[in-house]
């Protein structure tokens, strides 16, 4: 029962989300063929025939009902800029930015776990977070680039494919990433030094490390699981500058460029697979939880 | 099945990753486990932004011909060193004095890089391809102008007929465009499908097109059709180019410098400003022939309605300065609608409106404008003298209207910018019409493009300017076939624009092409944007 509402739940965020792209793309101004046909030479009723063929001339409402009914038949559509399918253009993008964001979450694990015991015992730690915190990608990611690769050559400064061509922009959007990691992470374990099992552990004459490893730390871990997980829409976000910035195919640089273009139905397929994967995630976050809290199993 | 097996490759690569980045954060780079092809000379051609589509009969961008141009010949060519028609695929051609048909003699023993021979059948597919409306050609199609139907007279003769004399098409049939595709590739491939499988008659076979990566053609080694300025350029020749997307601008000339690329097109100025002082890499600024980086003026909105405005608009800003301080001194100034290397460009406008702030203001106070509240603005009202200009984000145009905003405050305007990301947030800005200055402009070498933005009916017209005497001009020059009598028109139209202050020329545009050791020989063709890639060597060892 819990599983049926559950996933009824995931399929109304993203009713919920398409609905809202879908309305909000069009209040910008123009759209695809408007863009391309400005500076063609070809006169006004050329371009309102053009519209008119992709079915952009139809009320709202009519272009939003037909483009669910083709989506619940599994049809994302056809691009307004090239005619290809948007489900061709979401499977050549989707595996370098698969890649690219399980790099970096696996950076993010491991550098905000770092980051959070050494600023749980140490200012230094959280002030290190603070930074992480303040420095937008756009600016790491250059500087990354330009040292790393223009200046001491260790990695390409771009692409993808290749393993070394991967390091360098998931350690940049990794380590952005970690940040919040940390401080959640800092957070739990301070609260958990003066929890009354670690009192108590500490009593019996435990030695510190065997606390905090076989106490602390697990006791945090829960919260962390749902932290990671909401971090990973925000690593969603990162990842359209991130491709940017080490131009590497992906769904973040399409998406972009089909915001640019006006191209609506490529903007709708890529932000409703992200949508899909948050909510996957956050959904496995849920299980692991109740995996790994006894608590949770039991309710 | 393939892509199934890529996904795993990415998977694959991604585990190693976390794994290799747990242990060691910065381990050492390892090597490519794609296998590589083995061409002698193989380089790397940075692009500046991936087109939307790669078909040169169906999308517009230049950016596509950068490679494209030498996948295809097309029927004429233009000479880079004059510009001068010559042929292509067509060997000779004769246009009747009416102007209305177009007959041309094709080279013989020309081949398709699929093996099929290129005849004037070709021609025809070809033209009924661009025509056909399924194709939804963006801008092929309206190169064609005025054509109405071919006639094919035997396989190497064949006959373009027009409606009305439309002087541009010699300029349109030379640009890759109009490229000649293999008529059986294009059956055998849907619409959407052909730009990954493209086949022309060019020097280099087209290869791949993954999108969002690369793009990669490879030397034709049958090539013996070329135009005159086609040099065979040997052992030393450059025989695979792979093109790669570098959005971002900063990345571009990090990519040069990391020399991942070899050639970079569109480095931002400043880059290519230090890299001259480096001597590493040669900075190649290439011309744009077409219209300068420009604003237009609205005539029907107050106070740019006002001749007198517009041209203390012209008086008060000072080009050198933004060249110099913008462009880093790599491009002209502009002074008229045209830049100086499009053809039928006249000098006459130079200096037409010299930087002259005193005149500026005085045009102004004659104008009856006063700054009684004493603020440094001039006043409209209760408020100040305001121009409202729409800024687009590409060109580096924000940058131009920061520096006009600062140039006119000192002829008593203030400049209000209004950022417009893409190009339908500028057209949707102007249809609201509270405007007074919007930045546009297109490249081509034919003039004809001004037809588009002068017009009195013209979609781009948005100076809303109409004067029969400037229409008149305008279409005459593209129903001449006189190249004499087309001058004479577009010198007068050139004047009789700047006359009227119709707009704001700022530089003419240069692609800042940085070019890494070891390349030699890279020139481009008189639009500016298509590098030669034939002649392409890499330096004798």
């Amino acid at each position: 029962m819990e599983i049926v509402r559950r996933i009824l739940r995931g399929v109304f965020s993203l009713w919920l989300a398409y609905t809202l792209l879908f309305f909000l793309l069009r209040i910008l101004p123009g759209d695809a063929i408007t863009s391309q046909m400005i500076d063609s030479g070809a006169g006004a009723e050329t371009i309102a025939a053009r519209r008119a063929a992709l079915g952009l001339d139809q009320p709202l409402a009519a272009q939003y009902f037909d483009a669910v009914f083709r989506l619940a038949r599994g049809d994302f559509g056809v691009s307004l800029t090239n005619g290809r399918a948007v489900s061709e253009t979401i499977a050549q993008n989707l595996p370098p930015t698969v890649a690219l964001a399980l790099g970096a979450i696996g950076v993010a694990i491991v550098v905000g776990l770092a980051l959070g015991v050494w600023s749980a015992l140490h200012t230094l730690g959280s002030a290190a977070i603070s930074l992480i915190l303040s420095v937008p990608i756009l600016w790491t990611g250059t500087i990354a680039v330009y040292v790393f690769s223009a200046q001491l050559n260790l990695f390409p400064s771009g692409g993808a494919g290749r393993l070394s061509q991967l390091i360098l922009p998931a350690l940049v959007l990794g380590i952005n990433t970690a940040g919040a990691i940390g401080t959640v992470f800092a957070a739990g374990l301070r609260e958990a030094r003066y929890a009354d099992y670690a009192i108590t552990a500490r009593a019996k004459g435990l030695n510190h490390s065997h606390v905090w490893v076989r106490h602390l730390a697990p006791n945090t871990f829960v919260t962390l699981i749902h932290v990671i997980a909401l971090q990973f829409g925000f690593l969603l976000g990162g990842v359209v500058v991130t491709e940017s910035i080490f131009s590497r195919p992906g769904l973040g640089r399409a998406l972009l460029s089909g915001v640019l273009a006006g191209d609506y139905p490529v903007v709708q397929g890529i932000a409703l697979v992200m949508a899909m994967s948050y909510v996957v995630i956050n959904a496995s976050a849920d299980l692991l939880t109740a995996v790994v809290d006894p608590r949770v199993r039991a309710q | 099945m393939r892509d199934v097996r890529r996904i795993g490759h990415y998977l694959r690569s991604a585990g190693i990753g976390v794994a290799l980045l747990v242990l060691t954060a910065c381990g050492s780079p390892t090597t490519a486990d794609v296998p590589q092809s083995t061409p002698q000379h193989r380089i790397v051609y940075g692009l500046t932004f991936e087109p939307s589509g790669f078909d040169p009969h169906i999308n517009s961008s230049s950016e596509l011909g950068i490679p494209l141009r030498s996948v295809y010949d097309t029927l004429i060519y233009r000479d880079p060193a004059d510009g001068r028609f010559v042929g292509g695929l067509a060997e000779a051609w004769e246009v009747t004095s009416d102007g209305l048909v177009y007959s041309f003699r094709l080279k013989q023993g020309v081949v398709f890089h699929d093996g099929t021979p290129f005849n004037a059948q070709a021609v025809g597919a070809n033209l009924d391809r661009i025509t056909s409306p399924e194709t939804l050609s963006q801008k092929a199609l309206f190169l064609l102008g005025t054509y109405q139907r071919y006639e094919i007279i035997d396989d190497y003769n064949i006959r373009l007929i027009l409606s009305e004399p439309y002087s541009p098409l010699l300029d349109s049939l030379s640009q890759v465009y109009l490229g000649i595709a293999s008529p059986t590739a294009l059956n055998q491939y849907s619409a959407e499908r052909y730009q990954f499988h493209q086949v022309g008659t060019g020097p280099f076979e087209f290869v791949e097109y993954l999108p969002g990566d690369r793009l990669v053609i490879r030397r034709n080694p049958d090539y013996a059709w070329g135009p005159a300025f086609y040099t065979s350029p040997g052992d030393l020749a450059v025989d695979e180019i792979e093109f790669r997307f570098y959005s971002d601008p900063a990345a571009r000339a990090i990519a040069l410098e990391s020399g991942d690329v070899q050639i970079m097109g569109e480095l931002l100025p400043t880059d290519a400003r230090a890299f001259t002082g480096e001597g590493i890499f040669t900075i190649n600024p290439t011309g744009i022939a077409g219209q300068p980086l420009q604003f237009m003026m609205n005539t029907t909105l107050y106070p740019t309605n006002s001749l007198s405005v517009r041209r203390a608009l012209l008086f008060g800003t000072n080009r050198e300065t933004i060249v110099d301080t913008i462009f880093q001194r790599f491009s002209r100034v502009a002074w008229g609608p045209l830049a100086a290397n499009t053809a039928f460009y006249t000098d006459q406008v130079v200096g037409a409106y010299p930087y002259d702030p005193i005149q500026a203001r005085t045009l102004l106070e004659q104008e009856g404008f006063i700054d009684a509240d004493n603020n440094g603005y001039y006043d409209v009202g209760e408020g100040d003298l305001e121009i409202h200009m729409i800024v687009p984000t590409w060109g580096m145009i924000p940058e131009v209207a920061q520096l006009l905003a600062e140039q006119w405050r000192a002829i008593g305007i203030r400049a209000v910018l209004e950022i417009a990301p893409t190009r339908a947030f500028v057209v949707d800005a102007v249809q609201e019409g509270e405007y007074h200055l919007v930045a546009f402009y297109s490249f081509g070498v034919d003039p004809s493009f001004l037809n588009d933005y002068f017009l009195s009916d013209a979609s781009l017209n948005w100076m809303n300017y109409e004067n029969p005497d400037l229409d008149t001009l305008l279409l005459d020059a593209v129903r001449q076939n006189d190249p004499s009598a087309r001058a004479a028109d577009y010198t007068q139209a050139q004047r009789l624009i700047m006359e009227q202050a119709l707009i704001l020329p700022i530089r003419d545009y240069v692609n800042l092409n940085g070019i890494g050791q070891g390349i030699d020989s890279l020139i481009f063709d008189v639009y500016g944007w298509f590098p030669l890639l034939h002649n392409l060597t890499v330096s004798a060892p």
